[in-house]
């Protein structure tokens, strides 16, 4: 997944919490029921307003809602991948943050752990309580001063192993 | 009205195809290129191709019998 320097070892990779993709797929499965729900309203709506009486042949209503689920199964596998490809790595030398924001677009974020100044766990609101899954605030003495790792898995042990290395590093 | 219907199900038909051949190349390029977990990967690929072969079975079969 990244480049490793001599003597650098991954120590960790944090992902995302399994809540982030829950929440995406039953968007999408919401999405995959829709069409039942919306087409007979929307048939019953245009009979009422006007004079369309045909109805949508079975098999090509069929067709249409199997090429949907199709559509939302590819959607699926885009958001797991972006999930997937969203990963904290902690090595015994640096801190990287890939963020697969879309398919096409990553960022990357490399902060060595001797420029670590602090290292801060954010959880707020109810959900992030009970699965356990929040904000991990790293302040750097480098550039970009703080880096922002959202609603990551544990992130309390992600700060330990974190500052474990610091420490090592600095003894 | 369901000429309509006939020539929009004849253009989605092969769309889909491209579609789907197009964004699961690209899905395979990124599990590879950015190291998926051999194992992860190994069911990730069972998954989506084994559902995606059963929809295309009910998307193949819906377009042959709309055309009745």
């Amino acid at each position: 997944m990244i480049k490793l320097y001599e003597n650098e070892k991954v120590l960790a990779e944090i992902r995302k919490h399994w809540f982030v993709i829950a929440g995406e797929a039953i968007a999408l499965g919401a999405l995959a029921v829709a069409p039942l729900i919306v087409l007979p309203i929307l048939q019953s709506t245009l009979r009422s307003i006007s004079s369309f009486e045909g109805n949508i042949p079975f098999f090509t209503f069929l067709f249409f809602y199997s090429v949907w689920l199709v559509f939302i199964w590819i959607l699926f596998f885009v958001a797991w991948t972006n999930y997937y490809l969203d990963v904290l790595i902690v090595t015994n030398k640096r801190i990287v943050d890939i963020e697969q924001v879309a398919l096409f677009s990553r960022d990357h974020v490399s902060v060595p752990l001797r420029n670590v100044e602090d290292v801060k766990v954010e959880i707020a609101g109810l959900l992030p309580s009970l699965f356990k899954y929040g904000d991990l605030h790293v302040q750097t003495a480098g550039e970009s001063k703080e880096v922002i790792i959202p609603r990551i898995n544990r992130p309390h042990d992600a700060r330990r192993r974190i500052m474990e290395e610091y420490h090592k590093l600095h003894e | 009205m369901e000429s309509i219907f006939s020539t929009i199900t004849l253009f989605a038909f092969p769309i889909i195809i491209v579609v789907f051949i197009i964004i699961t190349i690209v899905l395979e390029h990124h599990w590879k290129k950015y190291s998926v977990g051999i194992d992860i990967l190994k069911r990730i690929r069972k998954i989506y191709y084994r559902v995606s072969a059963v929809l295309f079975i009910f998307v193949a079969i819906s377009f042959a019998l709309s055309f009745l």
